[in-house]
């Protein structure tokens, strides 16, 4: 609150800007009232000024006017005797005369009756920005992001999955018999490559549906511009570049627009650096991966799982980038800028929808091109027999071209816990997009869950009924979720719901290829989904960005970073289990 | 004043916010406002939105085909608005 003082502000004033430029101005002044036209055209006092501060649309005027160009003369020599001082800017040194007057004006026309002016929102910033409180703050709101996206959404899973493998799957079987194509290559590219391949993918848009929704909250609240604040603050502290984690929090959502990101770093070495720590930031591509390891191994603790996962991205990202800053890119300078946070305001709906679902839309959109295309080759390629007996979409799958080369990769991996064709056929084509991990993973264990010959058979109108009820009992379920949060769990007396076909097959697939050890497989074949390179586009951006040597610096090395954190959590985890 | 703004972001060493700078100097936000674009008029600030508006609307290999309009990739976080000091030689 402030009032008014009374008979305190001086009718007539002239700004002092010190003797220097006074003088300079008295003698510009002289040589203005020297030539009629021009001291007839502009107030003396107030022209000489505009002439010291450059004003470009005087300058142009001043040139039609007789006497001007003479006048103009003038003023450049005026401007040479004081380039010298002011940190050669005189109209800034002007401007900043004319602050300090307005301000000294304020301070004597106004009396502060409040001594604290702070607002709601800034009160609320001096928590959430504290020094020490605002990173556990942003701990634990991205801890409430994951719990819901991992836990709160699995109904709607659920009901994807159901909808997918029975009545779509169905429904495919029973058209290709109509037709006359039932049995043949086409029922196992569309079974066995679109189905399992884009459906397994499709499955997870719940998931993903839930942490847009929750980033645009958070978004849309005003928050996402304070964690963005504390985590700057905390990688100045420890030495890394302060505007670094906004392009990384740009990461969080995809890898390629965070790379873009970096453009805001004028210096190159803080550039190249957070570029290459971007992909360690864990995209939302990861997360079907990442939801789909945790329900079949980690089912009590899905939440904990992904958002440790999102957390060891972080600190990998910071760690790194400590040891890369204090080796290859050692640089004295120190981040200076300058962050306007927008003020705290209630998400709005319309918006929140829009932002979650433009990029649920941009998900689908690649399901429908990137991942139905690799699903597809991938199909090709497990059609094809190598060796063995079979003929073309009619050979064991550990006997097709894609296990073949997948295989020569396989024993790299043995040391991880995961060293077989389906693991590594499923981390390579995880080059081309994160998304295919699991489409993969959902083709090469080769689960064709619409062949339950336990399930009677239903009509259309049944399937529609059942689509429909069971979708009710998904949103019921969801709901029941939301305490989940906090701890509460209303499916206490419940029974869990039974694995899926697809889950039991890659459960049974790491425990035998691990020794007995699947759940650190599974966590070591985490790992390393979070820290190999995000996809093919993004390596493609860090070539635009950086360059080709530094993007096969970036690819290299996530790889060794990958094998080696992946070995440290499984022979470990060995050691440690015993 | 404007000397004051330009000297207090340097000496930050990170982010400094705008609202924290207004109150450490006493200057309403709406003139430090004002100070701010006067920098970077002058090259002594630069505005990282407007480098980021060519680089993320539609980037030439962009997260996906899908371009969401003058935002720019659908997956882009909204960030908050940051002036950095622009490193100036001084012949």
């Amino acid at each position: 609150m402030m009032n008014l003082r009374e008979n305190t502000i001086p009718v007539h004033f002239a700004i002092h800007y010190g003797a220097d430029v006074e003088e300079e101005i008295a003698r510009l002044s002289l040589e203005i009232e020297r030539h009629a036209a021009v001291s007839a055209s502009f107030p003396t006092r107030w022209l000489a000024i505009k002439l010291m501060e450059e004003d470009q649309e005087i300058q142009h005027s001043l040139l039609s006017i007789p006497g001007g160009p003479a006048v103009l003369t003038h003023a450049q020599i005026a401007l040479s005797n004081l380039k010298g001082f002011y940190r050669g800017d005189v109209d800034a040194f002007i401007a900043d005369r004319r602050y300090s007057w307005i301000h000294s004006l304020i301070e004597q026309a106004l009396i502060k009756t409040q001594s604290d002016p702070l607002t709601t929102s800034d009160k609320i910033d001096r928590i959430v920005t504290h020094r020490y409180l605002g990173l556990p703050i942003f701990l634990i709101a991205m801890w409430i992001v994951f719990k819901l996206t991992a836990e709160v959404s699995a109904p709607y899973l659920d009901w994807i999955d159901y909808v997918l493998s029975g009545p779509v799957s169905n429904w495919i079987t029973g058209l290709l018999s109509l037709v006359g194509l039932a049995g043949t290559w086409l029922e196992s590219l569309l079974l066995g490559g679109v189905v399992a391949g884009v459906g397994g993918v499709l499955v997870f848009v719940p998931v993903l549906m839930m942490l847009y929704l929750a980033l645009a909250v958070l978004e849309d609240s005003g928050y996402m511009a304070r964690a963005a604040f504390v985590m700057d603050t905390l990688m100045s502290r420890i030495g890394l570049h302060g505007k670094s984690f906004l392009p990384l929090m740009v990461g969080f959502g995809c890898s390629v627009p965070a790379i873009y990101a970096t453009r805001t770093l004028e210096n190159e070495k803080d550039r190249i650096l957070t570029a290459l720590l971007v992909p360690f930031m864990s995209c939302g591509a990861r997360l079907p991966v990442y939801v789909l390891f945790a329900a079949i191994f980690f089912p009590r603790y899905g939440g904990l799982v992904v958002f440790s996962l999102y957390l060891l991205g972080i600190v990998t990202a910071i760690l790194i980038g400590i040891i890369l800053k204090r080796t290859l890119f050692q640089d004295e300078e120190q981040s200076a800028f300058i962050m306007e946070l927008p003020p705290y305001r209630l998400p709005a709906v319309k918006s929140v929808w829009l932002h979650m679902w433009q990029r649920t839309r941009a998900f689908l959109q690649s399901a429908w091109t990137v991942i139905l295309a690799v699903s597809v080759g991938i199909w090709l390629l497990m059609a094809i027999p190598v060796g063995g007996g079979g003929s073309f979409a009619d050979t064991e799958l550990d006997e097709s071209l894609f296990a073949t080369v997948s295989g020569v990769i396989a024993p790299v991996l043995e040391p991880l816990g995961f060293g077989n064709w389906q693991s590594s056929g499923a981390l390579l084509s995880g080059f081309v997009a994160k998304e295919v991990v699991v489409s993969t993973l959902a083709q090469v264990y080769g689960v064709d869950e619409s062949a339950n010959e336990t399930d009677p058979a239903t009509t259309i109108l049944e399937d529609v009924v059942n689509i429909v009820t069971s979708f009710v009992q998904a949103t019921v379920d969801t709901i029941k979720s939301l305490p989940l949060i906090v701890g509460i769990n209303l499916f206490a007396e419940e029974e869990d719901a039974p694995p899926s076909s697809l889950m039991l097959a890659i459960e049974d697939g790491f425990e035998e290829a691990s020794g007995g050890y699947g759940a650190l497989a599974a966590l070591s074949f985490m790992v390393f989904v979070l820290i190999y390179t995000p996809c093919m586009v993004a390596a493609s951006a860090e070539k635009h960005e950086l360059g080709a040597r530094w993007m096969w610096v970036s690819i290299i090395g996530q790889l060794l970073l990958a094998w080696g954190m992946a070995f440290l959590i499984f022979q470990g985890g060995k050691i440690v289990l015993g | 004043m404007l000397y004051r703004v330009l000297d207090e972001i340097e000496k930050a060493h990170g982010p400094i916010l705008v609202g924290d700078l207004g109150r450490k100097l006493d200057i309403d936000p709406g003139v430090l406002e004002g100070m701010i674009e006067f920098w970077i008029r002058k090259g002594r600030l630069c505005d990282d939105d407007a480098i980021l508006e060519n680089g993320l609307a539609c980037a030439p290999n962009g997260c996906s085909d899908h371009c969401a309009g003058s935002g720019g990739c659908a997956f882009t976080v909204k960030l908050p608005k940051t002036y950095s000091i622009k490193k100036i030689e001084m012949n």
